[in-house]
């Protein structure tokens, strides 16, 4: 089996952390696109037809001349382009981690998307709250869920019920790591439909 | 669970987002920086003038043009294919068989990857628990493992699907008379907030 749970282990990971795909397709498109355009002015100038744009000359006496243009300009220019390098320098780097969660089970490798274990969270938060699903809340992130309950009209939740109730199910879905309830009654919430 | 090469997604964003990284840099650089400016200015257009002077000189005879245009045309035409490549090779890495046994002397018996899927399909469509679900084998490492994507219906406990995903595994393994591994992956998403709702018992 020792090669089953290393197999397992692998799976995981990939589930549960982003391929950074679209990026990088997004990135490899646009390279794809400025070359292409570059091909095609070279070979303007070779058939000696006029540029689309400018041929490469022209660019690289433009960027020869930089100092030429607005201080302003040049620096923003710069700023922006650095930035946008930045961010995918970044995102290359980081893990980007997926909203999902592993479920801590021996047979099989098991994800779930954080939406759905705040759906079943939020069916039993209102089923113990005595309210309408509708007016139940939740948000779960990498180690908390928070469940935002409104009372109904006139009515009152009794808070400690609620905090069993999510925390009996947190536990029953052995997710991995594993997720805090905190549970908050708004009583100022605006009710839905 | 496919086999897209991350590792290579992520050495190449990283490429390209340092050049863009070192290009701002520097262009803010020659903006603000006096010294910087100054060199910039003396030092630039020689530059461009040495390789301009590149592409002038060393004429092809026939074309009155420098090889150095076929040259970069070419390098830039082989990097345009090897990114078409790369697009493509994302994602992939099904499989058709699931394994190949052997039976000593009696040639050997191939069991596709449908078998599986198309079991493990059947029994999880009755299940109203889910909205959908989809079912495709891939090789991980060599290693064939049935990917089940499930659509959960609102409300439903994860525990509860992956429990049913389990024990139609065991069926399924002793049905076929061997473990396979299995990866489950639960969804929600606009299927499950807009498909009609239904008792679950």
């Amino acid at each position: 089996m020792s090669d089953t749970s290393a197999l397992y282990r692998r799976i995981k990971r990939r589930e549960t952390h982003s391929s950074r795909s679209g990026l990088a397709i997004t990135l490899a498109v646009l390279v794809i696109l400025a070359s292409a355009y570059a091909v095609i002015e070279m070979i303007l100038h070779l058939a000696n037809r006029p540029a689309l744009v400018s041929d490469m000359f022209g660019v690289a006496s433009a960027a020869a001349n930089l100092t030429e243009y607005t201080v302003g300009i040049v620096a923003a220019v710069g700023v922006v382009v650095a930035l946008i390098g930045l961010f995918i320098v970044l995102a290359s780097l980081t893990a980007g981690r997926r909203a999902r969660h592993l479920i801590d089970t021996e047979t099989i490798s098991a994800v779930v998307d954080n939406a759905v274990i705040a759906s079943g969270l939020a069916r039993h938060a209102a089923e113990v709250g005595n309210i309408s699903p509708d007016n139940v809340t939740v948000s779960v992130s990498h180690r908390v869920a928070v469940v935002t309950l409104i009372p109904a009209f006139g009515g009152t939740i009794d808070k400690s019920a609620v905090v069993a109730a999510v925390q009996k199910q947190l536990d029953s879905y052995a997710l991995f790591p594993t997720v805090r309830p905190r549970i908050v009654i708004n009583e100022q919430g605006k009710r839905g439909s | 669970m496919n086999n897209t090469n991350r590792f290579l997604n992520r050495t190449f964003s990283f490429l390209i987002g340092l050049l863009l990284l070192v290009l701002g840099v520097g262009t803010l650089a020659v903006a603000t920086v006096t010294n910087v400016r100054d060199t910039y200015t003396n030092a630039a257009p020689t530059a461009v003038e040495t390789v301009t002077g590149w592409f002038v000189a060393a004429p092809i005879p026939e074309l009155q043009h420098s090889w150095w245009f076929i040259a970069v045309i070419g390098v830039l035409v082989l990097l345009i294919i090897l990114l078409i490549m790369f697009i493509f090779r994302q994602g992939h890495g099904y499989t058709k068989t699931l394994f190949v046994n052997s039976p000593a002397g009696v040639g050997q018996i191939t069991v596709d990857a449908k078998v599986a899927e198309q079991l493990m399909q059947g029994a999880l469509d009755e299940h109203p628990e889910l909205v959908s679900s989809r079912v495709r084998t891939y090789a991980v490492d060599g290693t064939p493992v049935l990917k089940i994507s499930t659509t959960a219906r609102r409300g439903v406990s994860s525990m509860r699907i992956v429990n049913d995903v389990e024990t139609t595994l065991a069926s399924l393994s002793a049905l076929l008379g061997r473990e396979i591994p299995a990866a489950v992956q639960i969804g929600g998403g606009v299927r499950a907030a807009t498909s009609a709702p239904v008792q679950l018992r």
